[in-house]
């Protein structure tokens, strides 16, 4: 007993001692560490094979792209390109036509290679003094090199996909990754010792060029060669994945890394950007003239990525321990008025969506425990639940919502480049199409004088538009015996990937009460909408023939917006939410186009604005056209229901603060390049010690 | 005895078997999700089948028995870790866990065992009515509740530990000085249960053993209260209760998967979650075969440690 009471005595006695001894050390002077978490740490920035956010981020330290983009003015929110890697990129098609036949370019409809003169070949000059973390000179057969790697076909990378397809594939590059012909095919070839050369497969303009040249596919070849095993028929490398596999060209190296725990990053010496003052201290300037100078930029010497959940991450932020937390949309409103808090739109539009098939949703009715689903079929029915839902009072269920009416919301840019304010959704042909599809009149003797007065005025909801609509459903479902009057309804919604939070309960029981208030005189009985939580693809599980209706958001390309109607109307292209409703590939839509009336299948008109599409190459503004049109026509079928879009909020602590207030949708707010910092470490940690260990930012 | 053993043994290699068998068919059938880009997934389908995963479940088995048996290969984790051998994967996320549960144990078992004699031998007295509220309290509620409530007192309010358990790059090793300080909390949250079990389980066996006839002839036979204590009621009371703590001991390896999450400990617990999160069959299989196999060797030990313990116990041997 005595003994067994010693040994407890002990155990206290040594966690005692231990806590006395390992207290944790101040930071230190002239250090300026940026510390942040994730939930889950990256493990592969390998540029042809990451696969997660987390992964990217760690990439995003270690490299450093060919082109990026700084703020011009960041108060008027103007961009330009900054040459990173490349000292020079060039349009060179003109004097290249050649090569147009070589690496057998696709030409537009009509088009001859006489007849072009530029967007398709581009040289790509590399600054002198580049270099890998081991000292090894950066050349242009690097480039080509990692290139052939990245689309060696026995790999089968997975982000060989953004130079197989898209609007920057290169020539040939689809060919070889299907192991059909060898490298000598491929539009990627060097001119010099620091040039080489980028064939895209189709028209490209050059500042999407540019865009495309933000991300890369450069790696060290001799680490990425010594890591080559088979695993099956599949060759893969372990190339970063460890602090022994990866070799740096960005301007930070990873010092150290524990799988699962924390990754370390530190200056990397060898990166070109960096210049030493007279105390050997090394420090970087913007190449390009920010706000009329030139910038200090990565002042962060130490970057440390910890795992930690989101709970803790608070803890740990409010304690100075981290550089940022990002607040829930639960959490926004006690830090909405911090200093520190950047809130950022999504693009991301959250839209019911459905399952249409008459036959498909009697299956359901059957077998998947819904009860009158079937009136989902009826295109005045779902009409009618646009109509009913009040999308202002739906967007509060929670913060940072605010409501949609269209596919692709507000921030999307039909020209940035040209033009960054070029907005899609305040255009005129937009503007139209949405009053259109909500039934708002404009103009003479019309409710709404103007254009701008209508499109201001869209709810999407009305309550009396709904009732007709609704009843007109009834009729039409009565008579042909799909229903019988006053029967309840019961729909499974695939809601979520996740659990269902609070948020998503009330969303669903306010769907419900707005769509029964207008269902109540119908001659519909109760709707009931059963949200079904840990549905692991929403997007497939609809037209599949699981659920009779999702919810979910879609967003992304924001430069491009041209490009998302794929996402609706190519089968081929994406795993289409609304398959199971219509047939794009067979279904025709008929468009005025530079005077001329065009009938295209959806399908043929989605594809015609992207690649070597008919009009891919067009003016950003006939292309707008046909988009809007498009997106109109899509909408006014009510295969999916735009209800919100979201945003995202960043605490920053008081330690550091983003470069600009203004948010840019081409840089954000200056992002990490541009961090200023207001204390090193050593203040930091006095600054929180004086506050007593805790920190207010509400 | 030794054909006990060796029975034993033998059943338990054929539910590992088992087990074994049927997890891996089940962890194979499960849908893989792709992403919605098609000519991404494409790619995807097309590695998978590379990888020998189109081939007919049969084959696959056969493959990865192969691979175990002839290389010590229980295959490689493409998500958790990109193309490390789950075996290494499994072998380097061991020592935190280890060294958490296993910390945890030692507070536990002589402070369980101390508040279970004493609340015996405070039986109906204000004592054993403190001690047994609080192993009701402890035992009902689930560990990542006093694991929240730990980081929030010790590391925010207090501030005397930190939040999460120390990286490697701070701690310099699993056994050093600033790493087992950085446990506390963690061990400290895992301690609470198993103590008020062990209290619980000593407090009961202790009552009985107290009331028992040999301890009234005992106290008859002139010895003093404490010796009759020490050696007749708690060592006929720790009979039972050792087993237990085998089975525990051997269960240090299994980790507590919430508890890993909250402290941030990258231990076998949280690569179970991060297998199953991103469909990890190799990781997923391998933590399956290593959770089955701790259990039925914990099970193992639990009956054949009864014979040791006290050899008047001789098992299957009726």
């Amino acid at each position: 007993m005595r003994k067994i009471a010693a040994l407890g005595l002990v155990m206290i006695l040594i966690f005692n001692i231990l806590s006395l001894t390992a207290c944790r050390a101040p930071g230190e002077e002239g250090e300026y560490t940026y510390r942040t978490y994730t939930s889950a740490l990256g493990n592969n920035w390998n540029p042809h094979t990451w696969e997660t956010s987390a992964d990217r981020a760690v990439m995003e330290y270690l490299t450093t792209p060919l082109v990026s983009i700084l703020p011009l003015d960041s108060l008027e929110g103007s961009y330009q390109w900054s040459f990173d890697m490349a000292k020079r990129v060039t349009d060179v098609t003109a004097g290249a036509r050649g090569d147009l036949t070589k690496y057998n370019v696709k030409l537009g409809t009509g088009v001859s290679v006489n007849d072009v003169d530029k967007g398709y070949v581009f040289e790509i000059e590399l600054r002198e003094g580049l270099m890998f973390e081991n000292g090894n000179e950066i050349t242009a057969d690097d480039f080509i090199e990692s290139m052939k790697l990245l689309l060696d076909p026995r790999m089968k990378n997975n982000r060989a996909n953004l130079y197989v397809t898209g609007e920057s594939a290169l020539a040939g590059a689809s060919a070889y990754f299907g192991g059909n012909v060898s490298f000598e095919s491929v539009g990627c070839y060097k001119t010099g010792e620091l040039s080489f050369r980028y064939v895209t497969e189709s028209y490209l303009d050059y500042n999407y060029f540019l865009a495309s040249l933000t991300s890369h596919w450069l790696v060290d070849t001799e680490i990425y060669n010594k890591g080559l095993i088979s695993s099956g028929e599949l060759v893969s490398t372990d190339y970063g994945t460890s602090v022994a596999t990866t070799s740096s060209f960005g301007p930070y190296r990873i010092e150290s890394h524990q799988g699962e725990k924390e990754l370390v990053l530190v200056r990397n010496e060898r990166w070109y950007g960096w210049q030493k003052d007279d105390n050997g201290d090394i420090f970087s300037y913007t190449s390009c003239e920010v706000d009329g100078e030139l910038k200090e930029q990565y002042m962060t010497t130490k970057v440390v990525i910890s795992v930690m959940d989101s709970a803790t991450a608070k803890q740990s932020f409010l304690r100075g321990e981290l550089s940022e937390w990002a607040p829930s949309a639960s959490e926004y409103n006690t830090y909405r008025y911090s200093d520190g808090l950047y809130r950022t739109n999504e693009t991301y539009t959250m839209s019911l969506f459905f399952n249409s098939n008459k036959d498909a949703l009697l299956s359901m009715d059957r077998s998947k425990g819904n009860v009158n689903s079937v009136v989902l079929s009826s295109d005045s029915f779902r009409r009618g639940m646009s109509l009913a839902i009040d999308r202002d009072e739906f967007a509060l269920a929670t913060e940072g919502y605010r409501p949609q009416y269209a596919l692709l919301n507000d921030m999307y840019y039909y020209d940035i480049y040209d033009d960054p304010t070029s907005r899609y959704r305040d255009t005129p042909e937009a503007k139209a199409a949405l009053c259109r599809l909500y039934g708002l009149s404009y103009g003479d003797g019309a409710t709404y004088k103007t254009l701008d007065d209508a499109y201001r005025s869209i709810t999407g909801y009305d309550i009396g538009g709904a009732e007709a609509e609704f009843k007109r459903a009834f009729e039409e479902l009565t008579e042909s015996g799909l229903y019988r009057a006053g029967e309840e309804i019961k729909i499974r919604v695939a809601w979520a990937k996740g659990a269902l939070s609070a948020d998503d309960n009330q969303q669903v029981a306010l769907l419900e009460r707005h769509i029964n208030l207008a269902l109540s005189d119908s001659g519909f009985g109760k709707l009931t909408l059963v949200p079904v939580a840990r549905v692991s693809n929403r997007y497939a599980a609809v037209p599949n023939g699981e659920f009779a209706m999702g919810y979910g958001a879609w967003g992304g390309a924001a430069f491009y917006p041209f490009r998302n109607l794929l996402v609706y109307m190519d089968p081929e292209y994406e795993n289409l939410n609304e398959a199971a409703c219509w047939s794009p590939e067979t279904e025709t839509f008929t468009l005025t186009v530079d005077g001329v009336e065009r009938t295209m299948t959806y399908q043929a008109w989605a594809r015609s604005l992207t690649g070597s599409g008919e009009f891919s190459a067009r003016d950003a503004r006939t292309k707008l056209a046909i988009c809007t049109a498009l997106e109109e026509s899509f909408l006014s079928r009510f295969y999916r229901i735009p209800l919100v879009s979201s945003s995202t909020s960043v605490l920053l602590s008081y330690q550091i603060e983003n470069y600009t207030d203004a948010y840019s949708v081409m840089y954000g707010f200056g992002g990490f390049r541009l961090l200023k910092y207001h204390y090193d470490d050593r203040a930091w940690s006095e600054y929180v010690r004086d506050a007593g260990g805790r920190l207010k930012y509400e | 005895m030794r054909k006990y053993i060796l029975k034993r043994v033998a059943l338990l290699l054929f539910t590992f078997f088992i087990i074994v068998t049927v997890s891996f068919v089940l962890i194979r059938m499960l849908p893989r999700e792709l992403p919605s880009d098609k000519a991404l997934a494409d790619i995807m389908l097309d590695r998978w089948e590379a990888l020998g995963y189109g081939k007919p479940i049969l084959v696959q088995y056969l493959i990865y028995l192969k691979g175990i048996v002839t290389a010590w290969d229980f295959g490689t984790s493409w998500y958790v870790e990109f193309r490390a051998p789950v075996w290494d994967l499994l072998i380097e996320r061991l020592p935190p866990t280890i060294t958490v549960n296993l910390f945890a144990l030692l507070i536990s078992i002589p402070i369980g065992i101390l508040l279970g004699v004493l609340a015996s031998l405070k039986r109906g007295k204000p004592t054993d009515l403190i001690i047994s509220l609080g192993v009701m309290i402890f035992v009902s509620v689930p560990s990542y509740v006093y694991a929240f409530v730990v980081q929030y007192v010790l590391g925010y309010e207090l501030g005397w530990f930190p939040l999460t358990v120390y990286p490697l790059s701070i701690a310099g090793g699993w056994l050093t000085p600033k790493m087992l300080y950085s446990m506390f909390p963690a061990i400290l949250a895992l301690s609470f249960g198993e103590v008020a079990g062990l209290a619980r389980f000593t407090r009961a066996e202790m009552c009985e053993a107290l009331e028992a006839e040999h301890m009234v002839f005992s106290r008859a036979k002139g010895l003093r209260r404490s010796y009759a204590i020490r050696h007749h009621a708690l060592r006929n009371a720790l009979v039972p209760i050792l087993p237990t703590i085998v089975a525990s001991v051997i269960g240090v390896m299994a980790g507590s998967v919430i508890i890993e999450e909250i402290f941030s400990i990258p231990g076998v617990g949280q690569l179970y979650i991060r297998a199953i999160n991103l469909g990890d069959y190799d990781v997923f299989m391998m933590n399956t075969v290593f959770y089955t196999f701790l259990g039925l060797l914990s099970g193992l030990a639990v009956d054949l440690s009864y014979g040791f313990i006290d050899p008047r116990i001789r098992v299957g041997e009726a």
